[in-house]
């Protein structure tokens, strides 16, 4: 039975065909759940994520396929793709390039590193050294590399989606604030449920699927979804929800550093994207309020009572959308 | 929380206090303020019980009234009452009859009135509203200040009826219950928050004044002495009567050396003003006379005048001699023909202190200690009335001439006559007016005709029961303005206008000659009337009557002043050939006017043929219609706000999107149902169906009223095709049903969004009030510092 419907509200669809995008959007996140069963909000967000020109940063324990959502997103996709395993001993110039010396030519020539490509997987990215970390920091912000003053552009689209484990602190070197913070978001995968464990038991007790994935889209269509998502409209009253909501966190008692600038820019972008997946061609409160902990928690830093009292940031940045009204815009 | 609960108790008691004033308008004390007291001291403590118990305002309210009732059943009880208290059919006709008779006493007694049990029942009713009021003031509005409406408008009620003003001490018990009611409130409301502490960190004791009242002594210092002092620069409001007798001889200062001023002899012209009022006819009695062409009978003589009008001097003079020594008549000219007449009076209903007599008494035949006053040729009495009485009486009629009158000589300056019967206020625009209509005329009854003549239609004068109240500070000067008045302020206006003439004139008071009945006239209420008599040197007081008749109730149209309104100069109306009880032609004045005459008979005008006495239902049935409206407010706020909401129109998307969102999330709050701040419209219309309480249809109304506000709030484009009132109609509907009936009622009556609102909109005036005081008391000090130090 059709649940009765009393008036309908029309508006005009956004500039990409929105069946076109929401198949495309579709076709990504059922090829990524080939290899990741159960997991569609994190595939989702990872690919609002991509849409938002972010990048991501996926922590969890080992073995829940951190890797495997990396990678098979930058499968589905039909773009380079580059992984790099980050080890304590692994150089600045691994990741973004080196000029070699060319005894033929008597110059130097640029050998780009592994982040020249459109998707960039780096797995534990925690057990590099900061100064190999840091090498990502011009190009995941700037999306360009400088080696031996000459400044090299990276593809579009860009995407850094790096993996740590955060239980094996040792050896490890925790990620600096200003690299945490150029990455838009942080998703846990978490354990998968019952059937989905079993299910992935049969898929990937036989064979690898993903090596059977194929690439569903092209670089040109997500270059085409990524204008979609820009064209998404935000309200000045989603602004300043979205402003509200970091000077909270700023403002909170139970958190030493809140959100930047940058974070409420990012926060926006991925709820575009968001707001693209369901079809609206408009951001809403809802949008923001289910982003704020992948967007902002990876952010902000617990005072040491918060910490004592063993109050996560995720859970501080819950209260803090809890407790946050809405804003309504101006009265008409 | 037990502090919380006194406020609305210590309201009662200021209540209570605030009815000093009502001392002056009864007899006695205790007769009226122990049942007063016994009524409000019901109502609070049934409030107080039932806030103890925690009920809500509304069931607060119906236990107050519910104990007011049992209390008044129990004090007016008619004795048919089942366990004394329950009231009945029979009780509620009692009260009807407690009503009438206090109204029939209002009417009919002058201030102070007996604490009669009609009376004492009007009063505790009124009290006993009042007292329900300032609990749900305090109680459930938290706003104890308001509480001094109904304590003024207790205070000026009795200013406006008290003849002689209130004392300003009977202001002070009022005045100190309301400061007890606000400082008790201001102290309760602080010790909310804990011990109170001044400004270095001392700790203030209770009932110390607190350093943060500064402002509110600053303004008491300043809006106290504006109130006393602006009032006495402004010119004062005119009560509109010149009519404003009142009893000389029971006040004070009166001319109480007659026989005995009795506390409760009553006042000629309440009595006139209530019987003309009076929604009924009570017959007062039959009066048969020989006389074929009767005039109209005189009871009372106004001669003392003031700014405030004429005064009715009821303790008769020192003159005055029982009837049974006879009569000293006045003289008049032989040249004038008089004739002998008799008549007898039946009383049927009347008890009144003077006896109504046709022209000049000679001799009266009736029982009980009566007295003729030679100055008023009036008889009364101050121990016996008329009622059940009957008197026969002798009296000469004269029949004046123009022509004779007009040879009268001018009253001596030095008599007793021209002596209490010419001072006139100083009025230079009566002066004017007079000295224009009488410049032409060289006689004293030519000027007298031309004042009696003034009062025209032709001039503009009409009749009216309810006249206007001007801002001239002068009574005479608004009547005259304003042309519309009725027997007392024509018979007023022109006895003055002959005073400023210098010729000697008084108002009477009586009756007029009543309709055929048999061989006699019948005289009801509505036959009292106000003339003039004008003193004639030689022919003694002459009667003139400046009303017009065409709205006096069975007129006489005297030979010597004919009315100037009437064409024909025959007068129908004293033809002793009239037909029984037919309608007088002469009378048809204004069907609307009670007191016109213009039925067919006095039964045309009853208004309610089966009550005798006076239906004053009115007073309760206003106090609790003023109850009702004030208790009903809100309920018709928010009713009016939601029409309001849900009709803009859709060519304003935004707007009607937006209002009628808050409408919903406002009706939710009020059914308790209460919504997140933290939620979007979408995610509210997602928990409601989650509760589960909403049909499909009413899910279908959340929705579209959600998508509609959704898109007007974040989207680019408004949203089109809205069809809000039907939406909100059926997530209203359904969101009622889910509740009880008791929150369907709160939301109705008491919506707590609009209460919370008001409280917030009245502390942020009063917060700004308080900031401007203030910041005037800091310029203030920092003045008075700066002198300081320049003197040191």
């Amino acid at each position: 039975m059709t649940a009765p419907s009393i008036g309908s509200t029309t508006h005009p669809t956004p500039a990409m065909d929105a069946a076109e995008f929401r198949a495309a959007a579709d076709a990504i996140v059922t090829n990524i759940e080939r290899v990741i069963e159960g997991k569609t909000t994190v595939v989702r967000l990872a690919l609002s994520v991509l849409l938002a020109e972010g990048h991501l940063l996926v922590e969890d324990v080992p073995g829940v396929g951190k890797t495997m959502l990396a990678k098979a997103l930058a499968t589905s996709i039909d773009c380079s793709v580059r992984r790099i395993q980050f080890t304590p001993d692994l150089l600045p110039s691994d990741v973004t390039g080196v000029s070699i010396f060319n005894q033929d030519t008597h110059e130097f020539s640029f050998k780009p590193g592994a982040v020249f490509a459109n998707i960039v997987v780096g797995d534990e990215i925690n057990r590099a050294s900061p100064k190999t970390q840091s090498a990502l920091l011009e190009c995941m912000e700037e999306r360009q590399v400088t080696v031996d003053g000459a400044t090299y552009r990276l593809q579009t689209p860009f995407m850094v989606m790096a993996t740590q484990n955060p239980i094996e602190m040792e050896g490890t070197y925790p990620l600096p604030e200003a690299q945490r913070d150029r990455f838009t978001a942080r998703v846990a995968i978490g354990y998968p449920d019952r059937a989905a464990e079993l299910a992935m038991l049969d898929v990937h007790g036989a064979a690898d699927p993903l090596a059977e994935l194929q690439p569903v889209v092209d670089a040109a269509t997500i270059a085409r979804m990524i204008g979609a998502v820009r064209s998404i409209h935000v309200s000045d009253a989603i602004k300043e929800y979205a402003v509200a909501l970091v000077t909270a966190t700023r403002q909170a008692p139970d958190l030493r550093l809140g959100a930047s600038p940058r974070a409420a820019l990012q926060l926006l972008r991925t709820a575009r994207a968001v707001a693209s997946f369901d079809n609206r061609d408009y951001v809403l409160p809802d949008d923001l309020q289910q982003l704020a902990v992948p967007v902002l928690a990876h952010r902000v830093i617990p005072t040491s009572d918060a910490q004592l009292a063993r109050r996560t940031t995720d859970a501080i940045v819950a209260d803090i959308v809890h407790r946050l009204p809405v804003i309504s815009g101006k009265r008409r | 929380m037990t502090r919380s609960r006194i406020a609305p108790v210590v309201a009662g008691c200021a209540l209570l206090m605030s009815t000093a004033p009502l001392i002056l308008l009864f007899h006695g004390f205790l007769e009226w303020f122990g049942p007063v007291l016994v009524a409000v001291a019901c109502v609070v403590g049934a409030g107080h019980c039932l806030r103890i118990l925690h009920r809500g305002g509304l069931v607060q309210t119906v236990g107050m009234v519910a104990a007011l009732g049992v209390a008044v059943t129990l004090m007016f009880r008619s004795g048919s009452e089942p366990l004394g208290f329950v009231p009945t059919g029979a009780t509620l006709t009692h009260f009807r009859t407690l009503a009438g008779q206090a109204g029939t006493q209002v009417a009919a007694e002058a201030i102070p009135v007996h604490a009669s049990d009609g009376m004492v029942f009007v009063l505790v009713l009124c009290l006993g509203i009042l007292a329900i009021l300032t609990d749900q003031l305090v109680a459930t509005f938290s706003s104890p200040a308001l509480v001094g409406i109904p304590m003024f408008v207790l205070y000026v009620t009795v200013v406006a009826i008290s003849p002689d003003g209130v004392p300003w001490v009977l202001f002070l018990p009022g005045a100190v219950g309301y400061l007890w009611l606000l400082l008790t409130d201001n102290v309760e409301r602080v010790r909310r928050f804990g011990r109170r502490f001044s400004g270095d960190g001392r700790g203030i004791e209770q009932w110390e004044s607190s350093p943060l009242a500064t402002t509110g002594r600053w303004l008491a210092l300043i809006a106290i002495p504006l109130a006393l002092i602006v009032p006495s620069l402004l010119p004062g409001m005119t009560s509109g009567l010149i009519d404003h007798f009142y009893n000389a001889g029971a006040s004070p200062g009166g001319t109480g050396t007659g026989p005995g001023t009795a506390p409760n002899r009553v006042d000629p012209v309440a009595a006139m003003q209530g019987a003309l009022d009076a929604g009924a006819t009570t017959e007062l009695g039959v009066v048969s006379t020989d006389n074929p062409d009767p005039g109209y009978m005189k009871m009372w003589a106004a001669s003392t005048l003031t700014e405030q009008g004429f005064h009715a001097e009821v303790a008769p003079s020192p003159e005055a001699v029982a009837v049974q020594d006879g009569f000293t008549t006045p003289y008049v000219s032989p040249e004038v023909s008089g004739t002998e007449w008799t008549a007898t009076f039946n009383v049927v209903e009347m008890a009144d202190y003077a006896l109504p007599l046709y022209g000049v008494p000679n001799g009266v035949e009736v029982d009980g200690d009566w007295l003729y006053d030679p100055r008023t040729n009036t008889v009364s009495s101050s121990s016996h009335s008329t009622q059940n009485r009957s008197f026969t009486y002798t009296y000469v009629d004269y029949d004046y001439t123009a022509d004779l009158l007009r040879t009268a000589e001018p009253t001596p300056r030095g008599s007793r006559i021209h002596q209490d019967n010419t001072p006139v206020p100083d009025n230079p625009y009566v002066a004017d007016l007079v000295a224009d209509l009488t410049a032409d005329h060289d006689n004293q009854y030519d000027k007298v005709m031309a004042v009696h003549d003034h009062f025209s239609r032709a001039n503009g004068f009409g009749y009216e029961l309810s006249t206007e109240t001007g801002w001239s500070g002068s009574a005479i000067i608004d009547f005259l303005e304003n042309k519309e008045g009725f027997c007392q302020q024509y018979a007023g206006a022109m006895a003055w206008m002959v005073r400023q003439a210098d010729i000697p004139a008084r108002v009477a008071i009586g009756l007029t000659r009543g309709n055929i009945v048999g061989d006699g006239y019948r005289v009801t209420n509505f036959n009292f009337h106000a003339w003039v008599e004008v003193y004639f040197h030689g022919f003694g007081w002459v009667p003139f009557d400046p009303t017009p008749s065409a709205n006096i109730r069975t007129p006489t149209d005297y030979d010597w002043a004919p009315d100037p309104d009437r064409s024909d100069a025959s007068d129908p109306g004293t033809n002793p050939n009239d037909p029984g009880e037919q309608p007088d032609p002469q009378t048809g004045g204004d069907p609307q006017d009670p007191t016109a005459g213009g039925g067919p008979s006095d039964s045309a005008v009853v208004l309610s043929p089966h009550s005798t006495p006076a239906n004053f239902w009115w007073v309760p049935a206003v106090g609790a219609a003023v109850v009702a409206a004030f208790l009903l407010t809100p309920a018709a706020a928010r009713v009016l706000r939601r029409h309001r909401r849900l009709s803009v129109p859709n060519s304003r998307p935004l707007a009607a999107a937006d209002a009628a969102w808050r409408e919903f999330t406002e009706t939710t709050a009020d059914l308790g149902l209460s919504i997140d701040p933290a939620h979007s419209p979408r995610t509210v219309a997602e928990r409601l169906d989650d509760l589960g309480i909403l049909s499909d249809w009413g899910l279908a109304g959340v929705r579209h009223l959600a998508a509609a506000e959704e898109r007007a709030r974040y989207a680019a484009h408004p949203p089109t095709g809205m069809t809000l009132a039907v939406a909100y109609r059926a997530a209203r509907n359904d969101m009622y049903r889910s509740v009880s009936l008791m929150a369907q009622l709160r939301a109705d009556l008491y919506p707590p969004t609009l209460l919370r609102q008001w409280r917030q909109a009245v502390s942020r005036h009063l917060g700004q009030g308080r900031r401007m005081v203030g910041r005037v008391g800091m310029v203030f000090n920092r003045g008075r510092r700066g002198r300081t130090s320049v003197t040191r």
